[in-house]
């Protein structure tokens, strides 16, 4: 047995549990809720199966003094059982935050309205202004201690014990936002977001990429240095009619990079570089009866590369250009959005009207066929793609879900996806994606109880 | 309204209805005395031979303990707990081990009786109660053991 990953669990997240459960003893409702859920799934590309467990939990309106404080968490355990077996625990405070009035301070979630880019949990303090609260701005600053060889990383409290030499934690990062968006059928909004990189004070030198005498020109990709982002955000969702609703979304993104420094004084001391790009979405729902039926594309291209989307900008990679967070698409090929695109459409049933047997019109049929393209013949996160091939096709996936609350607090998901690579030469993936084979399984079987 | 029909055809007090619909919020006492009503009609508890409604309803469980005020408004989660006993309306797994007014809201959701937007802290007004019981009714005419 091998623990691919610890993280130690910080002991706000045990406080939030015992938040949960003690209002469980007085018995009345007061905005809090607890969800275990066990997940097993199966893979045919890796050959493994796996199986998860993961308990949330908030509370809400909860008096502090003169503040309303609500706070969430979860946990999971994740286990591979073959072909080698691995545990994989984490617990993470989501948020947890004290508001009164229109200031909101703590760990709050961080989502641009289109939840393409902007998508992180940080700690800072925002303030909302109008009425309805179509205003609002903020502040978002984690932490980064460092002592030596080692370093304490403070960003989303999961507080974790490094050494430099093993672990490159993420930047410190401030991050100021605002938008303004209606609220009524036809919404809009603009959002504006920036992210400056806090390394500017303690940039990395790379001497040992370049040699005294380089230029500016000689600094490799990848080579480490720091980068700030701003990001311009537009959407709107519009109601056509009683039953379609079309929603667009566009973001321009542009970064200043400053890259390794180099190694001499003066002003070619550091390469910097602007770096532009853009992301966007349109989708079209349709409803009918018991049926709802969505066409979605998205993509985003220009100056993204697609190393490491995990922790938003650089990672200690800073030649590359990245939005914060992202989602991903596509249950077995869960593209993330750098270099790519996608279309999909999207149908889903509750087909049962149930005048009898009640728990029928719960059964839900949620169908998906996405095609994934690349939008340059850059790196992408879909790691199997062929160096030789110049087309965009990476693949379609097909997958479906039956989710059926067949309790009250008990709901069974039903996952299977199938993905067919479009293989090189007629797609990009390489041929040797899934051994030669022409489509990839996976499937899972989840149940949750909701406490 | 169906609940009206069905309830001053047997209420005890054929005042009971006036002054619920009266009420806004409706005070713990008054709301026990109608649940209480519709909780012996259905068997769920004893008939209460004279005890105060409101004592009645918290000793047999329809109120929740921390129902200790007879002049307190009546919250959904009192109603539902009141409801959700006196129809025996529960199907999940955790409400046998753990009886309270949260889980009751739950099995009331499911079943889409709870009014959209509901939560423990609702105050109902009389009428409010009225239309709960009518639709818990009608739920049980539709599905349930009642026949229309």
């Amino acid at each position: 047995m091998t623990v691919s990953r610890r993280r130690i669990p910080f002991s706000a997240a045990t406080a939030v549990f015992i938040l949960c459960i003690a209002p469980n003893a007085a018995g009345f409702p007061n905005g809090w809720s607890l969800t275990l859920s066990q997940g097993l799934s199966y893979a045919a590309l890796d050959e493994k199966f796996s199986s998860s467990t993961s308990l949330s939990g908030s509370v809400s309106d909860v008096p502090v003094g003169g503040f309303t404080g609500a706070a969430a968490a979860s946990a999971s355990l994740s286990t591979t059982i073959t072909p080698e077996f691995e545990l994989s625990p984490s617990v993470t405070l989501d948020s947890a935050t004290l508001t009164r009035g229109r200031w909101t301070l703590g760990r709050q979630s961080v989502r641009d309205a289109g939840g393409l880019i902007v998508q992180h949990t940080l700690d800072g303090v925002t303030y909302a202004a109008g009425e309805r609260r179509p205003l609002s701005f903020g502040l978002y600053s984690p932490l980064l201690l460092g002592a030596g060889n080692s370093s304490i990383l403070l960003s989303n409290l999961d507080l974790q014990l490094s050494s430099r030499e093993t672990l490159t934690p993420g930047p410190p990062r401030i991050i100021a936002g605002a938008s303004y968006g209606g609220r009524a059928d036809t919404a809009f909004g603009a959002e504006v977001w920036f992210q400056a990189d806090g390394r500017h004070l303690h940039a990395p030198a790379y001497e040992s990429v370049i040699e005294p005498g380089d230029s500016v020109d000689d600094v490799p990709d990848g080579a480490g240095g720091t980068v700030d982002t701003g990001y311009q955000l537009i959407w709107m969702s519009a109601r056509l009619g009683e039953r379609t609703r079309l929603s667009l979304y566009a973001a321009a993104m542009e970064g200043i990079g400053v890259m390794a420094p180099l190694v001499g004084e003066g002003a070619d001391r550091y390469k910097r570089d602007i770096l532009l790009s853009g992301a966007g979405r349109v989708s079209l729902a349709f409803t009918l009866n018991r049926w709802a039926f969505e066409m979605t594309a998205d993509g985003a291209g220009g100056d993204i590369d697609a190393l490491s989307f995990t922790e938003g900008n650089t990672l200690g990679y800073s030649t590359l250009y990245q939005p914060i967070s992202v989602i991903t698409r596509g249950q077995i090929v869960g593209l993330e959005l750098g270099n790519s695109a996608s279309g999909a459409l999207i149908v889903s049933a509750a087909p049962f009207r149930a005048e009898r047997y009640f728990t029928l019109r719960y059964l839900r049929f949620i169908w998906e066929t996405r095609g994934f393209f690349r939008t340059t013949t850059g790196p992408t996160s879909f790691g199997d793609i062929s160096e030789e091939s110049l087309s965009p096709y990476l693949g379609t996936e097909t997958s479906l879900m039956v989710q059926w609350q067949f309790l009250p607090d008990l709901t069974l998901m039903v996952t299977s996806a199938l993905f067919v690579p479009g293989t090189y030469p007629a797609g990009a993936v390489s041929a040797d994606y899934a051994g030669g084979s022409t489509a990839v399984y996976q499937g899972g079987v989840t149940l949750t109880l909701a406490y | 309204m169906i609940v009206a029909c069905t309830l001053t055809g047997a209420a005890q007090s054929p005042m009971l209805i006036d002054q619920l619909l009266e009420a806004d919020p409706a005070p713990l006492s008054l709301s026990a005395e109608l649940l209480v009503f519709v909780a012996t009609q259905t068997g769920a508890i004893p008939d209460p031979a004279g005890s105060p409604p409101f004592e009645t309803a918290r000793v047999t469980g329809l109120f929740p303990p921390e129902a200790t005020d007879p002049a307190a408004p009546t919250t959904m989660a009192v109603a539902s707990l009141a409801l959700v006993e006196a129809f025996s309306l529960h199907s999940g797994i955790l409400y046998p081990i753990q009886r309270n007014p949260r889980r009751a809201m739950r099995e009331l959701d499911y079943r889409g009786i709870l009014p959209k937007g509901s939560t423990g802290d609702t105050r109902l007004s009389g009428e409010s109660l009225l239309r709960l019981v009518s639709a818990v009714i009608a739920w049980e005419q539709t599905y349930g053991a009642i026949p229309e």
